[in-house]
């Protein structure tokens, strides 16, 4: 399986790493973890997918919507590695789901022992939240010019 | 000569008294008249609430939109995630403007 996350490590290394973490098996609609919940543990994706929510108030319910999906070898919940290490999403199994959890704590003192694949992982890191972010920023544009064009009708 | 001047002075007063009831007269009937216009107005309010209030004229239940079950704007605001995801995934793998601001599919903004 190739995770985004150990792109370009070797193939001992990969397995160094994934020995810090547990397999876990998510039954389908089984919440992996919530919005602001402390990020004490990072999700390498094995099979099935995980859904990304924000909660929305609608008529005056708060609701899960949909953000984003994970499937097999993404990344879930880098906010493991970056402050305030609190999940800034909900994420839950949208199909019966295996993720690998990685430790916060193993993964760090493992990249600061091994600087080389640190900062590999850490460039990798860079890649997933850059992607996210390019993403967001496109869909937000494309929403703007919609309203703006809502309001100028 | 007092006698007369008093049967006089009697006479000034009545006609000054028959002057002042003339005159008041026609102003007694117009209040009258707009105590009545009132009575007439309110009673019209009443039968009719919605022809001279704008506070019942908005209410028409059949111009109200119905509202769609909330399972299903869920799953329409989830479809148009996807699509929307789908439109700038395509942006970033080939950025230009056309691709940027490609019209939507998406019945949720349609």
């Amino acid at each position: 399986m190739p995770y985004e996350l150990l792109n370009g490590l070797s193939p001992d290394e990969v397995e160094q790493i994934l020995e810090l973490g547990t397999r876990l098996i998510v039954p389908s609609g089984t919440l992996l973890f919530r919005l602001g919940d402390p990020a004490d543990r990072l999700f390498l994706t094995e099979r099935g997918r995980i859904r990304l929510t924000l909660p929305m108030h609608l008529r005056g319910k708060e609701e899960d919507v949909l953000v984003e999906e994970r499937s097999p070898g993404q990344t879930v919940g880098w906010s493991a590695l970056i402050p305030p290490y609190r999940f800034t999403l909900s994420a839950a199994a949208s199909l019966d789901t295996e993720v690998i959890a990685l430790p916060q704590k193993a993964l760090r003192e493992y990249m600061a022992a091994h600087p080389a694949v640190g900062c590999k992982v850490a460039l990798n890191l860079a890649v997933v939240i850059g992607h996210r972010l390019q993403l967001f920023q496109t869909m937000w544009l494309r929403e703007m010019e919609r309203t703006v064009q809502a309001h100028s009708a | 000569m007092e006698m007369f001047l008093m049967i006089l002075g009697v006479g000034v007063f009545i006609f000054g008294l028959v002057v002042a009831c003339v005159r008041f007269q026609p102003s007694m009937r117009l209040e009258s008249s707009d105590s009545a216009l009132e009575t007439e107005r309110a009673r019209v309010n009443a039968v009719a609430p919605t022809l001279v209030s704008s506070k019942h004229a908005a209410v028409k239940p059949a111009a109200l939109p119905r509202q769609i079950p909330i399972e299903l704007l869920l799953l329409q605001i989830e479809n148009h995630v996807r699509l929307e995801q789908a439109a700038a995934e395509s942006f970033l793998e080939f950025p230009t403007h056309a691709l940027l601001y490609s019209k939507t599919t998406s019945p949720f903004v349609n």
